[in-house]
């Protein structure tokens, strides 16, 4: 039940009825403001808090009702206005028209309504009236879902930011239980059949976000469907919304946003993978923990060729080649993108970001495959076996200040843009779906992919011998984007020592790079701006903080160490004109 | 032929309504007619996709088949299509559940509406 007095705005223009209403209202325990015309109270529900709206049809003038007056239409219909889809409205008018019934109760494309009720001045009674302001609401105001957060699960959004972040404008965020109660709630206020929600699974997105699996139950008795719910603020899901009206509903019939609901500062989208019909799934990183090679290729396979998948589409239908300027153009997108440069100003101690903070670390009695040498007052690493070069100079590639190496053109297509092991789901038939399109859009072509071989070479990969892998790397090198007929024999020759756990790995990131050869071509080229990717998230992996993986033996800093080795690898190859590549 | 798996479902008796909906509905698109709730129930229940559902308003009582529908594909959109649209029914529907409302003699505007609507949803 809604606690305290509840406030309702009635914009109407005649001012007998407005006095009648607000009477009624006010002997029923409401505080009631009142506005006489729509301009007036497009006003007061722009500057005010209301729980309803009581809006008058024709509200242009004060005490005449023009034939042609639409102007409560036009305003709860303003999706501009920041009450809509905030502050519930009902609409009234003495001249019912069933396109007026349309335009106030129809759904948007985001399945948000202008109005929750129509109602009729003569023929609705004062008690109907009141009944329905009410029910509205009790059932806008009051959760009427029965949410079960899992134990482990953060039970509000505020959990997941830093206490000292603030919204834009300055204004210091605060999302209390009981809004983000409320915003799933009306991601749900079109099926009253639903009773109860189960979150299963929270976890933390991008730019203040976050993403919960949850189960709608219709009764104790019936189970109903699996859906993905993303909750954030609201300008970071409205630009999700339109990424995935331009990318990936036109090219596919597989994930549906079924719902957008909204607050003040946060919104929901509610996707439903697979019709809702999901049941039990996993994410993909749990997914190649426990699976076989042939498993996960195939599952590969299905996510970058299926039919109906959007990867599909992306990758075979929309793709051009952009000239830019030697490398600089995709430099800056990942740069910019995974935000490196940032990362490492940002998280300075003692005047040393992460990436530095790692390099010379490595001064004294460093890992295998890297060694960093002091003479005077300069630093050099050297890359085992692979020559050496200056620790400004590879500082001076993390800052931005210097790009590798790159002829233009460059391939850009669209791509999801965060194809990490946790935004692919896998259902029990072994089908993958794809969630969470914030950053899906253009950009370099190869980013996908390049992303994920970097999740299952730095995040799934268990070897901590770092002799193999030194190995692991120079046989991925070697590789390039070969055909797996070609590349196995590589494996074969050359892992005869190596755990099973790296021979996975090397096999299902040979088999992502065919896949994307056979889309991309072969060449050089490619090759080259495919390391260019692998560059950076390598070098954003080692800039993390608080890398946990369940069952993860390695620990974080011979993983990062890992990522450190190969970004100094691709440096040193592309510093020397990737002449190393083209030899092989 | 399919067009990415989902199809809208006609429940209507009325010939003039049938040619209505051919021509909001692309050729792509698969539509598939039936002639009661009854009947529609039962092609909904166990179809994978999503449907599209445009109910002719002469039928039963629409905002009962609203919530039946629904009770068997509660993500179903359902178009009503009335020849004799009313302000008292259009509510009705509305609250049942239907995301639209139109009349069998709708202007060039309203056509062009939804068909773009209808567009959105199937492709």
């Amino acid at each position: 039940m809604c606690q305290g007095k509840k406030r309702i705005l009635i914009i109407e223009n005649v001012s007998t009825f407005r006095a009648s209403l607000k009477r009624s209202l006010e002997a029923d325990g409401y505080e009631v403001l009142e506005a006489a015309t729509a301009d007036e109270g497009r006003e007061r529900l722009a500057q005010e808090w209301v729980h309803l709206a009581l809006v008058d049809v024709r509200a242009r003038t004060p005490e005449v009702d023009e034939s042609d007056d639409e102007s409560g239409l036009d305003l709860i219909r303003d999706k501009a206005h920041p009450s809509y889809g905030v502050i519930p409205r009902l609409i009234l008018t003495a001249y019912p028209e069933w396109d007026k019934v349309k335009r106030a109760l129809a759904p948007d494309e985001n399945g948000i309504t202008p109005a929750e009720d129509f109602l009729v001045k003569g023929v609705d009674s004062p008690e109907e009236i009141l009944r329905k302001v009410e029910e509205t609401i009790e059932r806008w105001w009051s959760p009427r879902l029965d949410i079960d957060w899992e134990a482990s699960t953060p039970i509000c959004l505020a959990s997941f930011l830093e206490p000292e972040e603030k919204w834009q404008d300055g204004e210091h965020l605060e999302v209390s239980a009981r809004e983000l109660g409320a915003l799933l709630c009306r991601a749900y206020a079109n099926e009253p059949q639903i009773r109860k929600l189960s979150i299963r699974r929270v976890r933390r997105g991008h730019a203040r976000t976050f993403i919960a699996f949850a189960r709608t139950h219709l009764d104790d008795a019936i189970a109903g469907r699996e859906d993905v719910l993303k909750c954030g603020p609201r300008e970071v899901i409205e630009q999700e919304i339109e990424n995935y009206r331009e990318y990936v509903r036109p090219h596919t019939h597989q994930i549906h946003v079924q719902r957008v609901s909204q607050t003040t500062k946060y919104a929901t989208i509610r996707y439903n993978p697979a019709g809702g019909r999901l049941g039990a799934c996993e994410t993909f990183k749990d997914f190649y923990r426990d699976s076989q090679v042939e498993e996960i290729k195939a599952l590969l396979t299905r996510l970058f060729r299926g039919e109906g998948t959007p990867l599909r589409t992306w990758y075979h239908e929309r793709r051009v080649q952009k000239e830019t300027h030697e490398g600089r153009d995709i430099f800056a997108h990942y740069n910019q993108t995974l935000k490196v440069a940032r990362r490492e100003r940002k998280r300075q101690i003692n005047g040393r970001g992460p990436i530095e903070r790692l390099l010379t670390s490595l001064e004294k009695g460093g890992q295998l495959g890297i060694r960093v040498e002091r003479h005077r007052n300069t630093l050099t690493v050297h890359v085992t076996n692979f020559g050496a070069f200056a620790v400004s100079d590879f500082m001076a590639l993390v800052r931005g200040e210097k790009t590798l190496p790159l002829p233009a053109p460059h391939w850009w297509g669209v791509t999801h843009g965060d194809l990490n092991g946790e935004n692919i789901l896998v259902d029990e038939q072994g089908t993958p779906w794809l969630i969470d399109f914030e950053r899906t859009g253009w950009g370099p072509a190869f980013r996908d992919a390049a992303e994920l071989e970097s999740v299952i070479r730095w995040e799934l990969l268990r070897t901590n011998n770092m002799r193999d892998i030194v190995i692991f790397e120079e046989v991925l090198l070697k590789a390039a984007l070969q055909s797996g007929e070609q590349t196995e024999s590589l494996v074969d020759n050359n892992g005869g020592e190596w755990s099973d756990d790296l021979k996975k790995a090397a096999r299902v990131i040979l088999h992502l790079r065919d896949l994307l050869g056979a889309m991309y071509g072969r060449g050089p080229r490619m090759y080259q701006e495919y390391l260019v990717g692998m560059f950076f998230y390598a070098l954003r992996f080692v800039s993390k903080d608080g890398i946990t993986s369940p069952g993860q033996v390695r620990s974080p800093i011979v993983r990062k160490t890992h990522a450190l080795l190969s970004a100094l690898r691709i440096a040193h190859i592309a510093q020397n004109g990737w002449q190393e590549l083209q030899n092989e | 032929m399919k067009h990415g798996g989902k199809e809208v479902l006609v429940v209507t008796r009325d010939k003039h309504v049938r040619e209505k909906v051919k021509e909001w509905v692309s050729p792509e698109s698969r539509i598939r007619w039936c002639r009661g709730a009854q009947d529609a129930k039962e092609k909904l229940t166990g179809e994978d996709e999503e449907a599209v559902i445009i109910w002719d308003a002469s039928l039963e009582d629409t905002p009962k088949a609203i919530r039946r529908l629904h009770s068997v594909r509660p993500e179903a959109r359902i178009i009503v299509v009335s020849p004799n649209p009313r302000w008292e029914e259009a509510r009705e529907c509305f609250r049942a559940g239907a995301v639209d409302y139109v009349s069998s003699k709708m202007s060039s505007w309203e056509r062009r509406r939804i068909r773009e609507r209808l567009r959105q949803w199937l492709v």
